[in-house]
């Protein structure tokens, strides 16, 4: 992921970038993660599935 | 070649520009917050974090955006494209277990989390991360490699 500056500038196209909907099943968090090992944002943690 | 990070950070010098090279210490989230949406990236221990500045300049602010990043995690910001302040942004962050230097593509405007952009001296490197070790790959004749320490002291009065 490449990001600029402090705060970024980055362009994500939609097409380009498709963050898959996990929930969390320590927290009950909903995110869409990008990459191969999703961690939820909430509480860090690997056990997620997909929503 | 490879190289240790356990005690600090490499900066990959040309004659105008410089990237600094690090690795995460600990799992986490990376959230890049755009205007519409936010993606949450799992980093883990080992990832390559690299802070590139094409134009070169000051080496501090690059360590200040690779410590927000590796120490504190502070989400990506994302700004829209063209937005009139991207002109104001000389340093560029890339996460990822392995990352590519390259000058073709439009700073900023990519996705992909194995490039960052760099100038056209420091391109065609690739980086990958192995525990606290990074190996580098393809690294131009013309550069220096240093190795970097900081550390942040606080006082209050």
């Amino acid at each position: 992921m490449c990001t600029v500056g402090g705060p970024v500038d980055i362009d994500l196209p939609p097409d380009r970038v498709k963050g898959k909907d996990y929930r969390c099943n320590e927290c009950g968090e909903k995110f869409k993660g990008v990459g191969k090992r999703p961690v939820c944002p909430s509480c860090q943690s690997e056990d997620v599935s997909a929503a | 070649m490879r190289y240790s990070l356990r005690d600090g950070l490499l900066l990959i010098q040309g004659d105008h520009s410089f990237l600094l090279v690090g690795t995460a210490t600990e799992k986490f989230s990376l959230c890049i917050e755009t205007s519409q949406d936010e993606f949450c990236q799992g980093v883990m221990p080992g990832d390559i974090i690299a802070v590139s500045a094409p134009e070169g300049g000051p080496v501090e602010p690059a360590l200040m955006l690779m410590e927000l990043v590796r120490t504190y995690h502070v989400p990506l910001l994302v700004l829209p494209k063209d937005h009139p302040g991207s002109r104001r942004m000389s340093r560029v962050v890339s996460v990822a277990p392995e990352i590519h230097t390259s000058c073709s593509i439009r700073r900023g405007t990519h996705p992909e989390q194995h490039l960052i952009c760099s100038s056209d001296e420091l391109a065609g490197m690739v980086l990958k991360g192995d525990g606290s070790n990074v190996e580098i790959l393809h690294l131009p004749q013309n550069a220096a490699v240093r190795r970097i320490q900081m550390s942040i002291h606080t006082r209050f009065s």
